[in-house]
């Protein structure tokens, strides 16, 4: 059966944090992994977007009928050299079944176009319309996959540029 | 917002992760596993 795929804002009126949480309990639990030690460094990063939950700023899941398969957060800001607002991207997080299953490349593939193209639904239309996007490279060790990523978008029709500068990398709608 | 199948995206991240190779890719920010080892790095 094709699974159907959700960008959805987690909060009151979709899919909860709390959701994702007791979720991805279980799919460590699946793996014989702990989840309280698999989790306490990025999600207390999580718990702060969460209880902040700003207009402009919230945590994003993918998600599907059977679980999550990913999160980050989102924030939506005027920012310096910039002629409009920019949708950035920021503490991507693929679910525990990624990071201790051993999938095909295209379910990785999969999962982090699905966060793409949440980013660019949700930069065409609403409150969080944006033409620039940007995401972020966390950790040195992200940036030779980052600068593939440029690479390969950048060929892409469905965008003007992709260019890394820094930590970002900078995405620009056509 | 439901998410539909871009196939030229798809193909595009996925000649990134291969030209990285799979094991880099599970090597970055993406996978929280990894953040925790670097975490005991740094502590060690």
């Amino acid at each position: 059966m094709v699974k159907t795929y959700q960008f959805s804002r987690l909060g009151a009126e979709g899919p909860t944090y709390e959701d994702l949480l007791a979720d991805w309990r279980n799919q460590c639990e699946t793996f014989d992994e702990d989840f309280d030690t698999y989790s306490a460094i990025p999600f207390s990063v999580f718990k702060e977007i969460q209880e902040r939950d700003a207009e402009n700023t919230g945590l994003y899941a993918v998600c599907h009928d059977d679980g999550f398969d990913a999160v980050c957060m989102v924030n939506h800001a005027r920012i310096p050299k910039h002629d409009g607002p920019v949708l950035r991207v920021r503490h991507i997080l693929l679910s525990p079944t990624f990071d201790f299953g051993e999938l095909d490349i295209a379910e990785y593939g999969g999962a982090l176009v699905r966060i793409l193209q949440g980013a660019l639904a949700l930069s065409s239309e609403g409150k969080l319309q944006a033409r620039y996007i940007k995401l972020h490279a966390r950790s040195p060790a992200d940036f030779p996959f980052f600068t593939a990523l440029q690479t390969a978008l950048d060929g892409t029709s469905v965008f003007e540029s992709v260019k890394m500068a820094g930590a970002w990398l900078h995405i620009t709608k056509k | 917002m439901k998410i539909e199948q871009n196939d030229e995206l798809l193909s595009a991240v996925v000649s990134a992760i291969r030209n990285v190779g799979l094991t880099a890719f599970k090597k970055t920010s993406l996978f929280a596993s990894n953040e925790r080892l670097i975490e005991v790095k740094k502590a060690a």
